[in-house]
């Protein structure tokens, strides 16, 4: 297994499309976050967004965006050398399944979370810097649910690997994925009374889901918002076993398929 | 049944077939990839659980779809044939739990009780003021939820709701059922037995049989609009009726009033008693009675058809005008709102031109009527208010000032007042300074309702008049949501000039916004109102103009 | 008697309806050069991925050096290289790169391998130039350079000399040969190219329709080509009697439905039948006979119509 991890790795060192995803989403991220100041602006606020405030409001959408570099990662890894049959030389090689599947699984797992989790901290880095992290919400309890979202980030990633050893190609792994990553996530909000750890991306987002209260005043209508980011432990049980038994599930589903696939 | 259930209920069984069916299909296929098929069930679950919510009930569909899981791992015929029927057979049993199950799908009401509960504490605005005891309250009101949630009784969560809520004396805390009958089934539970009759205290001190039904016992033993009644079920009146408002919590709603809530005192007692009562009452000589009423059924209707013939405002569309006389219009405003897009510049263009017109034709009294006017937008309060109060800038009310940290309005340290923020103003125009404009208002008057009566209270040319005083409840809300309900409280804070409450009671409850004419509540008004149909109040009205 | 390296028993392949592979079995000693024959779809490639765990058999097993587990068979697999269809090559990296890629994969840890196979196949100096724009011939090189890497015991290869000019034929069966003679390694190889295949192979597998035909070593197979007389008659045993009595004949065989075989003589056709005639014997049929490979095929297969062109590429 080591050695297909060593490969792989080597592989990706010379793959130039995962780095200009990442750098951008990167990029992505920063405009979508100094865009939402201009709004700001507009608006008659004075002040540039406050990191908080950025985050509060659009977490999800910060998420889903970072998940397509985790996607885009997977589908390579796991489906880039199924396209042009390069992996038969593996198994051809003397290398278990067992090796094959879970080498390209943990780099996979290990690489798309890294990646993910950085790409979701770069943008209120950013804004933290240029700007202040605000009063609207606490960044203590915005760090526990953004350390807790690694469940489900990994959960999804091991669905993508189900996913792409099933498919066998990269590119309609990563189509297919991209267009669930940016619209499949209002389904899900959709529905009030779920239990939304069920579904890796509904976890997500209520995880990044704050609850909000809002005041108001009377002169100029403005809205003043907080956020209640607290997470309860009745909260985080169910999502980091859910997470961690439907991870498991996937990973070993696609396991068993490929364990007795035909490649040809 | 959850349409979601029934969905994946219905999918189920159709999968599970066509995995029998491909169980002998794959045999002969051999190749791997219809293996993939029999994760469909599973997959079918996940998305039910995450959109619909996982449910007990529904365990025998979700084991069947494990059940299929293993048509998956072992490529073999009868494996698959035989995890196919036993999904089948257990998704059927689960139809017949969920049918028979009367914890099927039942929202936790303690749960959004103490949810509800905890978001109140932390967020309503008024509880200082109001001295606000949440202990207590929780300890008396929690075992009602709890045994509502028992016995899976919504009507009794909505009832034990309802008085939850009345415990804030502020008209702005309310809670509201997604499905009426709801709440209409639990008031039902509480409002007791009709027996023909409602009962008002009038202003003398006598209470009197109000709206009676013509085809009742009592109607015929005599009793008549007006009747004076002197004893309920073998009890004196006076005490009956104190011991009705001691001895119970429930009011028809929540009065932020003391004075409000004691005009319907008598009300209630109307609905006591058991499948008959004793009614006492005096005939036309004056000589006691005694007739035994049998209840005709449940008081609900009665009472809220009493209260809307003591409420009603001039059936007119909302800002719409009637020329009462020569010399009197009258403009009806029941809601604040305006049109869809909330232009209220439009509105008061509108008005203003309305206001100069009937200026010149010489109208010299204005009435508006705002009885259970339910507020809205302060933004239509200033659209209006300017066009009547006298020229120069107004207050309206200052905000209070928010701290983001603590969540709460901030205080003088000090002084123990609020501290108080920008302050919110208008410029008046003045345009019916030669004439006079009365306002009416009565308990339901509240919130922008309130506003506009306050502010117009202060103008030299305005009275307001009413048989009560406006309901005196007008902080900004906010709510809280469950599946099936929501609660409205009071939330966002608006003060006077020198850090006090604008408007809402404190634990006094006595009324802010000025009545300037108490309208009598006497016999006259009862045979008006309820023999008569007519609109008492705007009458007593246009004769105090007269003179 | 050498040591039997892979052991096929009773094999079987079956997609939908059509078995690709049928009750195939076969033993391979160390040392042997095979050749695996049969026109497309007879299943060549079919046995060889099953040997390769890329496909798994419906039926019957195999045995590399005695392993049958997956866990055996993947150990085996390890002193065995492949090149079954396409080559290995990732076409945005350069050969060394690729092999490089390669010899992390199989855990070989001389860095120097990757240069030297490089060498032994001739593509030294393509230094950055990308996969993508090898010719055919380059890339056939490339994926035997991935194949030695690890210094196999055992090579299976799909076709290997598809796409390659003369002298890279050549320089490629020398290569096997040599490395069959000093590393004593087997080879299984198959080709439609059945001339190059006879100067190199040392033992044949005919394959049809799914089915083994036929295990013919190249001696054997020599001798079922050599020239003879095919001798038929009403009455072979007493033809043989009068052959060898009158004519002293040795060097003959018997056939199975007592035909015979007369290796010597050729030159005197007419002496021979005149003197079964002689004796009373009638000949039936009277004829000379020889093959090499591919008549032998031809006529085994028994199908006129097969296409059979030499030294053509014939995608499988």
């Amino acid at each position: 297994m080591k050695q297909i991890m060593k490969a792989q790795l080597y592989q990706l060192r010379k793959n130039r499309l995962i780095w200009i995803v990442f750098i951008l989403l990167l990029l992505i991220q920063c405009t979508q976050m100094l865009g939402e100041s201009d709004f700001v602006n507009q608006t008659g606020l004075d002040v540039l967004i406050l990191a908080g405030d950025y985050v509060a409001g659009n977490g999800i959408t910060i998420v889903s965006f970072a998940l397509i570099f985790a996607l885009t990662f997977t589908a390579l890894i796991c489906g880039a050398d199924f396209i042009d049959k390069t992996s038969n030389y593996e198994l051809m090689s003397g290398h278990e399944r067992k090796d094959v599947y879970f080498g390209r699984a943990i780099i996979s797992i290990i690489g798309g979370t890294v990646g993910t989790m950085l790409i979701c901290a770069f943008p209120v880095l950013v804004g933290s810097v240029a700007g202040q992290w605000g009063d609207s919400i606490s960044f203590g309890n915005v760090m526990v649910r953004y350390l807790l979202s690694v469940f489900p980030i990994v959960r999804i990633i091991c669905e993508f690997v189900f996913l792409t050893f099933l498919v066998k190609n990269a590119y309609i792994v990563m189509t297919v994925g991209v267009i669930v990553l940016l619209y499949g996530v209002m389904i899900p909000t959709m529905f009030t009374g779920g239990n939304a750890a069920f579904l890796g991306l509904s976890a997500l987002a209520k995880l990044y889901d704050f609850s909000a209260w809002s005041t108001y005043t009377l002169v100029g209508q403005k809205t003043i918002v907080v956020y209640d980011a607290v997470i309860k432990a009745g909260e985080i049980i169910p999502l980091v076993l859910v997470s961690i038994v439907f991870g498991g599930l996937f990973l070993m589903l696609g396991y068993w398929f490929f364990n007795k696939d035909d490649l040809n | 049944m959850s349409y979601g259930d029934i969905g994946l209920i219905v999918l189920e069984l159709l999968v599970a077939g066509g995995l029998f069916w491909l169980a002998s299909y794959a045999e002969k296929a051999l190749s791997t990839k219809w293996k993939l098929c029999y994760t469909i069930p599973m997959i079918l679950c996940i998305f039910a659980i995450a959109l619909f919510g996982f449910e007990v009930s529904m365990l025998g569909v979700y084991l069947g779809a494990l059940c299929m899981l293993a048509g998956f791992m072992k490529e073999e015929k009868r494996l698959r044939r035989v995890s196919a029927m036993a999904a089948g057979v257990l998704t059927v049993i689960s139809l017949g739990v969920c049918m028979i199950n009367p914890e099927y799908r039942t929202p936790d009401y303690v749960e959004e009780f103490k949810e509800s509960f905890s978001q109140l504490k932390l967020h309503y605005n008024m509880a200082e003021h109001k001295n606000i005891d949440w202990d207590t309250l929780y300890e008396e009101y929690l075992p009602q939820f709890q045994k509502a949630d028992k016995e899976h009784d919504e009507k009794a969560n909505a009832l034990a709701w309802e008085l939850f809520v009345q415990e804030f004396h502020d008209c702005h805390v309310s809670y509201m059922e997604k499905k009426e009958d709801i709440l209409n089934g639990a008031l039902e539970r509480i409002a007791g037995n009709d027996y023909g009759l409602s009962l008002m205290t009038l202003e003398n001190g006598k209470t009197v049989a109000v709206n009676v039904e013509t085809d009742s016992l009592v109607y015929q033993a005599g009793i008549r609009n007006g009747t004076v009644i002197t004893a309920w079920d073998g009890v004196e009146i006076k005490e009956a009726i104190d011991a009705y408002n001691r001895d119970n919590k429930f009011r028809i709603h929540a009065f932020a009033v003391k004075e409000n809530e004691d005009f319907y005192r008598a009300m209630l007692v109307a609905g006591t008693g058991g499948d008959s009562v004793n009614i006492s009452y005096l005939d036309d000589a004056g000589t006691e009675k005694t007739v035994l009423a049998g209840k005709l059924g449940n008081y609900k209707k009665r009472l809220e058809d009493t209260v809307d013939v003591i409420d009603q405002g001039v059936a007119i569309t909302n800002l719409a005008w009637q020329n009462i006389d020569d010399e009197t219009a009258l403009m009806r405003m029941r809601f604040m709102s305006y049109d869809k897009e909330e232009n209220f510049d439009q509105m008061s263009e509108e008005v203003r031109t309305k206001l100069l017109v009937l200026k010149d034709r010489g109208v010299k009294h204005l009435i508006f009527d705002m009885r259970s006017n339910s507020g809205g937008s302060d933004e239509y309060v200033k659209a209006l208010i300017k066009l009547i109060a006298p020229e120069g800038e107004h207050t309206y009310a200052y905000d209070g000032v928010f701290d983001k940290k603590t969540m709460r309005y901030l205080k003088d340290e000090n002084t123990g007042r609020y501290l108080v923020g920008e302050r919110e103003c208008y410029q008046g125009e003045n345009l019916w300074g030669h004439g006079d404009i009365t306002i009416l208002v009565n308990t339901n008057t509240v919130s922008a309702g309130d506003h506009f009566s306050m502010l117009a209270s202060a103008f030299p040319n305005v009275t307001i008049m009413g048989f009560t005083h406006s309901s005196c409840s007008a902080q900004g809300i906010n709510s809280v949501q469950t599946g099936h309900s929501f609660l409205a409280y009071s939330s966002v804070l608006l003060l006077n000039e020198d850090g006090s409450v604008f408007i809402d009671t404190d634990e006094t409850r006595e009324a802010t916004v000025p009545l300037d004419i108490k309208i009598p509540f006497d016999e006259r008004a009862v045979a008006a109102l309820f023999d008569d149909g007519e609109d008492y109040v705007l009458s007593y009205v246009m004769s105090l103009i007269e003179k | 008697m050498s040591k039997i390296v892979i052991d096929i028993n009773h094999l079987e392949k079956q997609y939908m309806k059509q078995k690709a592979v049928k009750d195939v079995s076969f033993q391979i000693e160390e040392g042997m050069i095979c050749g695996l024959i049969g026109p497309n779809g007879a299943g060549k490639t079919t046995i060889m991925k099953m040997l390769g765990g890329l496909v798994l058999p419906t039926k019957g097993n195999i045995s590399i050096y005695g392993e049958t587990g997956e866990k055996g068979l993947a150990k085996a697999r390890g002193r065995m290289s492949f090149m079954i269809e396409t080559p290995y090559a990732k076409e945005k990296m350069s050969a060394r790169e690729n092999l490089e890629k390669q010899r992390l994969q199989k855990g070989i840890p001389d860095k120097h391998r990757v240069d030297e196979v490089l060498e032994i196949v001739g593509l030294k100096d393509t230094g950055k130039k990308y996969v993508k724009n090898f010719s055919l011939g380059m890339k056939q090189r490339l994926g035997i350079a991935n194949a030695l890497l690890t210094k196999p015991e055992i090579m299976v290869m799909d076709e290997p000399i598809n796409g390659l000019d003369p002298e890279g034929i050549v320089e490629i069966r020398e290569l096997l040969l040599k490395l069959n003679r000093e590393e004593h390694m087997t080879i299984i190889i198959s080709s439609h190219i059945l001339s190059e295949l006879s100067l190199l192979c040392t033992d044949y597998i005919f394959i049809h329709h799914g089915e083994l035909m036929q295990l013919v070593s190249a001696k054997e197979l020599k001798r079922l080509c050599r020239e003879h007389y095919h001798i038929h008659t009403d009455n072979d045993a007493m033809a043989l009697a009068v052959l060898s009595e009158k004519l002293g004949i040795t060097e003959y065989d018997v056939e199975e439905d007592g035909s015979i075989r007369l290796y010597t003589h050729l030159e005197n056709l007419r002496e021979v039948s005149k003197t079964l005639y002689e004796n009373g014997v009638v000949p039936l049929e009277l004829g000379m006979r020889a093959a090499n490979l591919e008549q032998y095929y031809m006529d085994m297969v028994g199908e006129q119509n097969v296409e059979y062109n030499e030294g053509a590429k014939l995608s499988n």
